[in-house]
């Protein structure tokens, strides 16, 4: 049992036990600063190297949304019904006293062949059975909520929530990070890019010298015999960036207007060339609260409740990229989860899953005589099984069922876009 | 170890997934007609169940001829006072279109509109359409349909003495070269066989509109035009003797490969048709006068 608390400490879970952490009998250990895995480990002098990493392969089995068609704009493929590579990594990581480095790579075919860096971090710290403290530099975890912060193998269902994707794209990015730990207090500090892995503009990279702060304060221990308690506030404060857009050249262009195929002087347009636009910074930020709790009954088996809140605004970088500047307003986003896994047998898990997100919650839409508010929400219930229970190596069948406001229904109002999931997924971790 | 509460997870699950319905995700590829901003539907429009009301009030279309392929074509109108949007499609097509009606003209203030912006397939199998306009109120009343009658202008092959067609099937820049009896080469950067500046008394001896014409040179510079067909064309009377027509891989504009046909017709009876295959080794060649692969040779006889 100690060593499985270990293992979602090493993975960076600071407050959040992994659902497969069953249940400590002891006070849960202080975050360690190495990866979380069951490498291998080699010592040279001095220095310990870790090798590991996981594997997670796809099978979706059925997609409402999955077409034998290519977009007629981009000509990229609308099947989704097929085989692929989710994650593949491999990490490396050295030790020494007070230091510790770490290199991870990430190989998929989710958008084809890719192979690129998912997380490379330094660090200087040192750890103690009751506290604990680190300093990171480098492509680190960032430091919010509870999903960002799970890592994939541990996450009971396929995928984060889609609030946690929308404002968090990636989970990795750019910066500096101090966190610590006390007996049951934790607290994580960074500054960032602002511009995650997977970020929909400027992935990894950062188009202005302001950062993201963001940081979580929270508490994390075991309260009563077999029960895990965890629960933290999260809060981020950040600048977005508003891309300007180059100058333009005149243009000569004919448009057809009585379509009858023959050029007239009327129908010839000059669009005259434009200066370039300057590029616009904006404030963003987000505030969240998570908790979960993990418990074991003789009854029962192993349990897991969790859930967490986020409001934000201006803060969308994956679902529905928040752009003030654009839209002349502030977007304000909301979004929630709650989900429970139970064991079921030593080798059977269920799991239910309900997320909800709005990434404009002061949307609205003409109608042909009234304003009316628009709801633009996305929300998705998700079941799981998984066979091999809360064990890190594993198969997952997950039929998702989702709700949004992506199509017009016959009377013109807006309705859901089919877009249900079947996905088989095997997993293991080395 | 009980089992209780995954069994209740499931019973929820299943409950909850199985309640409220859902818009088809679905491009609309298939259908004759498309419309751009518009939510397809599969199913016929004019099989839909119709009510007295709302009807279309009115519909602005300039143009009743269409081409296959055509884009943008524009359509709007006035819908009766509750219409909240309006369904287009074509009988007997694959399914309609639903569009969002727009707001009220400010000559009609009751009156919603819709603004729509219509595509049409590049392979439209019939010369005449019935497009089907039909508005709709809450909850999915369709109101009747609004016919408009379109008629469909095929583009046809080039007519003329002797044709010298070149196609092919993806959309890659492939360019028609002839070689007239002459020697004059014909192409897209000499694409009239007439000579102003001959030196050699075998030069053609016609006008500018009487030789060899090449009348498109498709997919340009890998600027799609959809066409993917070229032609030599002499409209009057072609001169007697060998001609040579090749086949120039300019760009495959990142396709994998083109199947191309080549065929000349001498007043509308075959010369010959040869067909191949363009490869990425193809783009390679130098490019201008001379360049391409023969494809075709052919004797023009005496008349």
């Amino acid at each position: 049992m100690k060593t499985r608390i270990n293992l979602a400490s090493l993975s960076g879970l600071l407050l959040v036990g992994a659902a497969q952490t069953a249940l400590a009998e002891e006070a849960p250990a202080p975050p360690q600063p190495v990866a979380a895995s069951s490498a291998g480990r080699l010592t040279v002098g001095e220095t310990t190297l870790a090798v590991g990493g996981f594997l997670q392969a796809d099978a979706v089995l059925m997609d409402q949304s999955a077409q034998d068609q290519l977009s007629p704009s981009g000509a990229e493929p609308l099947n989704t019904e097929r085989f692929f590579v989710r994650r593949g990594h491999l990490f490396v990581e050295a030790h020494r006293p007070f230091l510790r480095a770490a290199i991870e790579l990430d190989a998929n075919t989710v958008k084809g062949m890719a192979v690129g860096l998912a997380r490379a971090e330094l660090a200087l710290g040192r750890a103690r059975p009751r506290w604990n403290w680190e300093i990171g530099l480098g492509l680190l975890r960032i430091p919010f909520g509870l999903e960002v912060q799970e890592w994939d193998p541990d996450r009971f269902f396929l995928e984060r929530s889609n609030v946690s994707r929308a404002l968090f794209p990636g989970t990795f990015d750019l910066g500096a990070r101090a966190q610590a730990s006390w007996r049951f207090v934790r607290a994580q500090l960074a500054v960032m890019n602002g511009n995650p892995l997977a970020d929909a503009s400027f992935p990894a990279r950062d188009p202005n010298a302001a950062k993201d702060y963001v940081g979580r304060l929270g508490l994390d221990s075991v309260i009563a015999a077999k029960v895990h308690v965890s629960a933290g506030v999260s809060s981020l404060a950040g600048t977005g960036f508003h891309p300007g857009t180059p100058a333009t050249k005149d243009v000569l262009v004919w448009r057809d207007q009585n379509e009858d195929g023959i050029v007239q002087l009327s129908e010839i347009q000059v669009i005259p060339g434009r200066a370039a636009t300057p590029s616009r910074n904006f404030s963003r930020f987000a505030v969240g609260i998570d908790g979960r709790i993990d418990f074991a009954t003789r009854r029962l088996g192993s349990s897991t409740l969790f859930g967490e809140v986020v409001w934000g605004a201006n803060l969308d970088r994956g679902l529905q990229p928040a752009d003030p500047i654009a839209s002349g307003r502030d977007l304000r986003e909301f979004g929630w989860v709650v989900g429970a896994a139970q064991e079921l047998t030593s080798w059977v898990a269920l799991g239910v899953r309900y997320d909800f997100y709005n990434p404009d919650v002061d949307a609205y839409r003409q109608t042909p005589t009234v304003l009316v508010p628009r709801d633009m929400s996305f929300s998705t219930w998700t079941f799981t099984v998984a066979f091999g229970g809360f064990a890190r190596n594993r198969l997952l069948l997950e039929y998702q069922h989702n709700r949004n406001a992506l199509a017009v229904a016959a009377d013109g109002s807006p309705t859901t876009l089919a877009a249900d999931t079947l996905t088989l997924r095997g997993q293991m971790v080395f | 170890m009980g089992r209780g509460p995954g069994i209740w997870f499931l019973l929820l699950g299943c409950a909850t997934a199985t309640c409220g319905g859902a818009a088809p995700c679905d491009t609309g590829l298939e259908a004759l007609v498309r419309v751009a901003g518009g939510q397809f539907y599969r199913g016929s429009i004019d099989q839909l169940a119709s009510e007295a009301a709302p009807v279309v009030v009115d519909v602005l279309n300039s143009q009743n001829v269409i081409t296959p392929g055509l884009q943008g074509k524009k359509l709007s109108g006035r819908l009766d006072p509750g219409s909240t949007a309006v369904a287009i499609g074509l009988a007997g097509d694959v399914g309609y279109w639903v569009l969002a009606a727009d707001v009220p003209d400010a000559d009609s203030p009751t009156q919603p509109t819709f603004h729509a912006s219509l595509s049409f397939s590049p392979s439209l199998p019939r010369t005449s359409y019935d497009l089907i306009i039909r508005a709709v109120s809450p909850p999915n009343v369709f109101g009747p349909a609004t016919h408009v009658a379109l008629d469909v202008e095929f583009i046809l092959p080039p007519t003329g003495a002797l044709v010298v067609s070149l196609w092919w099937d993806t959309e890659s820049d492939l360019d028609l070269h002839v070689v007239d009896p002459y020697g004059v080469e014909i192409w897209a950067g000499n694409i009239n066989s007439y000579d102003a500046y001959a030196t050699t008394p075998t030069a053609s001896t016609g006008t500018l509109n009487e030789d060899g014409i090449l009348d498109f040179d498709s997919n340009a510079g890998c600027v799609i035009d959809g066409r993917c067909n070229e032609n030599v064309v002499w409209a009057a009377a072609a001169p007697a003797g060998d001609y040579v027509a090749r086949v120039d891989t300019f760009s495959l504009c990142g396709n994998s490969a083109a199947r191309w046909t080549v065929e000349a017709l001498l007043n509308g009876v075959s010369l010959g048709k040869a067909e191949g295959e363009a490869l990425p080794s193809d783009q390679r060649f130098s490019k201008g006068k001379g360049s391409g692969l023969v494809a075709l040779s052919f004797t023009v006889p005496s008349p």
